[in-house]
């Protein structure tokens, strides 16, 4: 299974939990070291992103996990909030994958940037996978229209 | 660089005299330098003036075909919508902006029928946009009447009234004891919690640690945000850290030091006055140095 996929179960997995759905995996050498999907509901934490989830658990089991995490790709079935990303930058990973665009909250390209945050020497690789797009917005539209069916997507807010 | 708002901030300080205000200090244990509480806020809302446009407008002769006119004039267009239609001052009506064709024979004969005449209409410059503060507004309503929207709040930030004395010095209060701690998170002048910077920990900046603090908190309240309440943090925060204080709903940020990777000083780009998000605090810089160049020194962490 692709690593998008395995992202995406997870984001599936928030989506059953009343998360907003979004999910990813780190990967280094091949290999997936850690995941999370949005927990901000389960445990009360506006910053438990999909992203700070994984990382968060990663700083308890990996030691010198800087040095890992500049070797390591994100996967994750949404663009980065300004917060992740900001955050993705600072650590320098080497690339990040995602596969629709966050208008509200885009913290890669489409509200913020590596240049907005000041973040020099910023090495990271973004690569935009459009195949998953209709996956990635369909998940969105099936949380916000349990929220409110009444309610235009693009009126709506994307954590 | 110095701005108006800076000005008047500046002068309220320096109000009393040296001898009185030590004393102060000593009363309420206050040493060390002044502090100046510089609120950041969108440039424009400092200028004086605001864009003008030109504009075809009638000199009414007769007052009776006021209504008439308000019958028969061409609407205006929506960008031009916070200005009145009559100028009662100076008892003009607005015929229609420049870039319109001005001779359209058709409402020049009903004008006609009115005793307009050509030379009752004058090209004149009006408001582009609508004034956004009491100063420009005053300015503004000399060119052509127009609406503002009233905002105590934002005068009193501008005229540097927004604090009482003894906000002030709780705001103060803060200010230094943040200096040793990073980030607090404070309600009603109560802290409810806060975080050092974790420089082993990764992303462990003091500001999104202490979200996650607050987070797992129990309060009375039941909330787990910050809404209603006011962030302390010593240095300026990152954009991660920003970004975490407006998940969080936190009502106003305070910082002590500008930061290289901060996001909220006056420059190209500033979180809380970004206006795709959904959510906006009003920030405050702490400033209690003489020396301006102290920006490169500091980083969130
Ligand atoms: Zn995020
Ligand atoms: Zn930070």
């Amino acid at each position: 299974m692709s690593f998008m996929e395995e992202a995406f179960k997870l984001a599936e997995e928030a989506l059953e939990n009343n998360e907003v759905p979004v999910g990813c995996v780190f990967v280094h050498n091949g290999k997936i070291i850690s995941s999370g999907r949005n927990e901000t509901n389960l445990i009360k934490d506006p910053t438990a992103h999909a992203e700070m989830v994984a990382i968060r658990k990663m700083r308890r089991e990996i030691p010198d996990l800087k040095q890992i995490l500049q070797e390591s790709e994100l996967y994750v079935t949404l663009e980065p909030c300004i917060m992740c990303a900001a955050g993705l930058f600072e650590l320098g990973i080497k690339k990040i994958v995602y596969p629709a665009k966050n208008p509200r909250f885009g913290g890669i390209e489409s509200v913020g940037s590596a240049e907005k945050y000041r973040v020099e020497n910023v090495k990271t690789e973004i690569i935009y996978d459009s195949k998953y797009n209709d996956r990635s917005i369909g998940l969105l539209k099936d949380f916000y229209d349990r929220e409110n069916p009444f309610c235009p997507l693009d009126k709506r807010k994307i954590k | 660089m110095k701005r108006s708002g800076d000005e008047k901030l500046e002068n309220l300080d320096d109000q009393e005299p040296e001898a009185k205000k030590s004393k102060e200090n000593e009363k309420s244990g206050k040493f060390g330098p002044e502090m100046r509480i510089i609120p950041i806020i969108d440039k424009n809302l400092f200028q004086e003036t605001v864009m003008l446009t030109k504009c075809y407008v009638i000199a009414i002769q007769n007052r009776k075909i006021t209504g008439e006119l308000l019958r028969i004039l061409p609407e205006i267009p929506s960008e031009l919508h916070h200005l009145r239609r009559v100028d009662n001052k100076s008892s003009r009506i607005l015929l229609h902006p420049e870039e319109k064709a001005k001779d359209d024979p058709a409402l020049w004969s009903k004008l006609k029928n009115l005793g307009v005449q050509k030379e009752h209409v004058e090209l004149i410059d009006i408001p582009a946009v609508r004034p956004l503060t009491r100063l420009q507004f005053d300015w503004a309503k000399e060119k052509w009447a127009t609406s503002y929207p009233r905002n105590p709040e934002l005068e009193a930030t501008i005229n540097g009234t927004l604090f009482s004395d003894q906000e002030k010095d709780q705001i103060r209060k803060w200010s230094d004891r943040v200096e040793q701690k990073g980030c607090i998170i404070v309600q009603n002048d109560t802290a409810i919690a806060s975080s050092s910077s974790q420089p082993d920990v990764v992303l462990g900046h003091s500001a999104i640690e202490t979200v996650q603090e607050l987070a797992k908190m129990e309060r009375e309240d039941g909330s787990y945000l910050a809404t209603d309440c006011d962030v302390f943090v010593d240095k300026e925060p990152c954009g991660m850290c920003a970004m975490a204080l407006v998940h969080a709903r936190a009502k106003r940020v305070f910082f002590n030091k500008p930061a290289k990777n901060g996001v909220l000083k006056e420059g190209p780009w500033q979180l809380h006055l970004e206006p795709s998000l959904n959510h906006h605090y009003a920030v405050f810089h702490l400033d209690k140095t003489e020396n301006k160049n102290f920006e490169e020194k500091f980083v969130c962490c």
